[in-house]
């Protein structure tokens, strides 16, 4: 296994039936679609769950990938889908106080598990405010702010994932800061 | 209320504000570009009000994302016991059912989908319904529908007009080599004709199988031993009713 190094070799390890082959997809992404599951959900449960549905759906069409793009891009994509199907099942629900923009004087401020006690209100205010305008943007503006903020991710890369051309992602990710700006001063005047 | 106004009317100010370089501006911002581009770009934005004025927003909310992210991206966010979770939740994990499948599909379409695909539903059950009642409709009703001429096409007794039409072809002798010769005008051996009727009425009263018309063709030739006096069988059936 130390041997292997690219992803498309691990799958097909994975298909010819080394049962621990697609755990060293899942170390290896984990973190990377957890970010973008975050990103787009915006709550750590929801990224929890969408997260490891995406690596359920991707070891159960497994033998659906055929090689033509990158294993990446092939998780990055079932991940947006996922993300994409649960806001519906929210919104279904009426869970939708994600997409409340009704001001921040009734917001309950999101703060992990993990939080340190230490950290500052104004913090957690300021990113719950971030949080916020980041899920009121329309999905494919968001999904693209997501994985070049959170992600960390190159222009071309981000147009490969999303099947996209490279001027469009260009030109969403400056709709998207346009409109997150656009956002954020409207939530917090002083702020942008 | 009239915040929402002081915000719809500062974002329309900031769309009358364009200038056609919105692309370059996203690639300098996050370092993409070579050293041309970068240069480049720096040369328009001493010249360009919207652009350095965006760029400078811009730099705000991506510092304001970074701060988000490491806030949440903390790393005992995701931790090596959810991977495992997760693979042993992949291997146990039975295949999805049609039935869920189904649920979900209509628990994630809305109202109009759903509508739709009930009354399509109704429609293909009941057209299934009709084509099976029709199907297997009893032929005693079917009989009773139809004319009596009708009826009796169909319940394959010939009528006297289709064997006027279905008039077997002469049985050609193997001698006879003559076969441009028109066919010779065949009179009725109406004695030897009766004696077939007779015998296939006692045939069909004692239950035995009724001769066929080829079979009672072939019986006829054989007791006249001449092909000529062969009568048509069936006129005389049905010109003796």
């Amino acid at each position: 296994m130390l041997t292997i190094t690219s992803d498309e070799q691990i799958v097909k390890l994975a298909l010819s039936g080394d049962a621990d082959a697609f755990g060293e997809i899942v170390k290896r992404w984990e973190r990377k679609i957890f970010a973008l599951t975050y990103g787009m959900l915006g709550r750590e449960e929801d990224a929890r769950d969408a997260t490891q549905d995406t690596f359920l759906a991707a070891f159960r069409n497994l033998r659906g990938f055929r090689g033509e793009a990158k294993v990446s891009s092939w998780l990055h994509r079932i991940a947006v889908n996922q993300c994409i199907s649960r806001q519906r099942r929210i919104k279904v629900r009426g869970e939708s106080a994600l997409e409340d923009e009704s001001g921040i004087d009734n917001v309950s401020f999101f703060a992990p598990a993990h939080a340190s006690p230490a950290r500052s209100a104004e913090n957690n205010q300021r990113s719950e405010l971030v949080r916020r305008a980041v899920i009121a943007l329309p999905a494919d503006l968001r999904q693209v702010i997501v994985m070049k903020e959170f992600e960390e991710l190159t222009f071309h890369q981000i147009a490969e994932a999303l099947d996209l051309p490279l001027s469009t992602v260009k030109s969403r990710l400056y709709s998207a800061l346009k409109q997150l700006r656009l956002r954020l001063s409207k939530m917090e005047p002083e702020a942008a | 209320m009239r915040k929402d106004t002081v915000w719809e009317k500062k974002m329309s100010e900031t769309q009358n504000r364009i200038c056609g370089r919105n692309e370059d501006l996203v690639v300098y911002l996050y370092g993409e570009g070579d050293e041309k581009e970068r240069l480049g770009f720096q040369n328009h934005l001493a010249d360009c009000a919207t652009c350095s004025a965006d760029l400078s927003a811009f730099g705000g909310v991506h510092d304001r994302l970074v701060a988000w992210r490491d806030e949440a991206l903390n790393p005992g966010v995701v931790n090596a016991s959810r991977t495992v979770n997760t693979l042993d939740t992949m291997r146990s994990a039975p295949n999805r059912s049609a039935l869920n499948a189904l649920r979900e599909f209509f628990t994630l379409s809305p109202i109009w989908l759903r509508g739709a695909t009930a009354f399509a539903s109704l429609l293909f059950v009941t057209l299934l319904i009709v084509t099976a009642m029709r199907l297997f409709q009893p032929p005693e009703t079917q009989v009773a529908k139809q004319t009596p001429s009708n009826a009796a096409s169909t319940n394959g007794i010939p009528t006297r007009d289709e064997n006027r039409n279905n008039k077997p072809e002469p049985v050609s002798s193997s001698s006879d080599n003559n076969d441009t010769l028109p066919a010779p005008v065949r009179r009725p051996n109406v004695k030897s004709a009766s004696r077939v009727v007779a015998q296939s009425k006692s045939n069909r009263r004692s239950s035995q199988p009724v001769l066929s018309n080829d079979e009672l063709t072939t019986l006829l030739v054989a007791e006249n031993d001449d092909e000529e006096t062969v009568p048509r069988l069936y006129d005389l059936l049905y010109e003796s009713n």
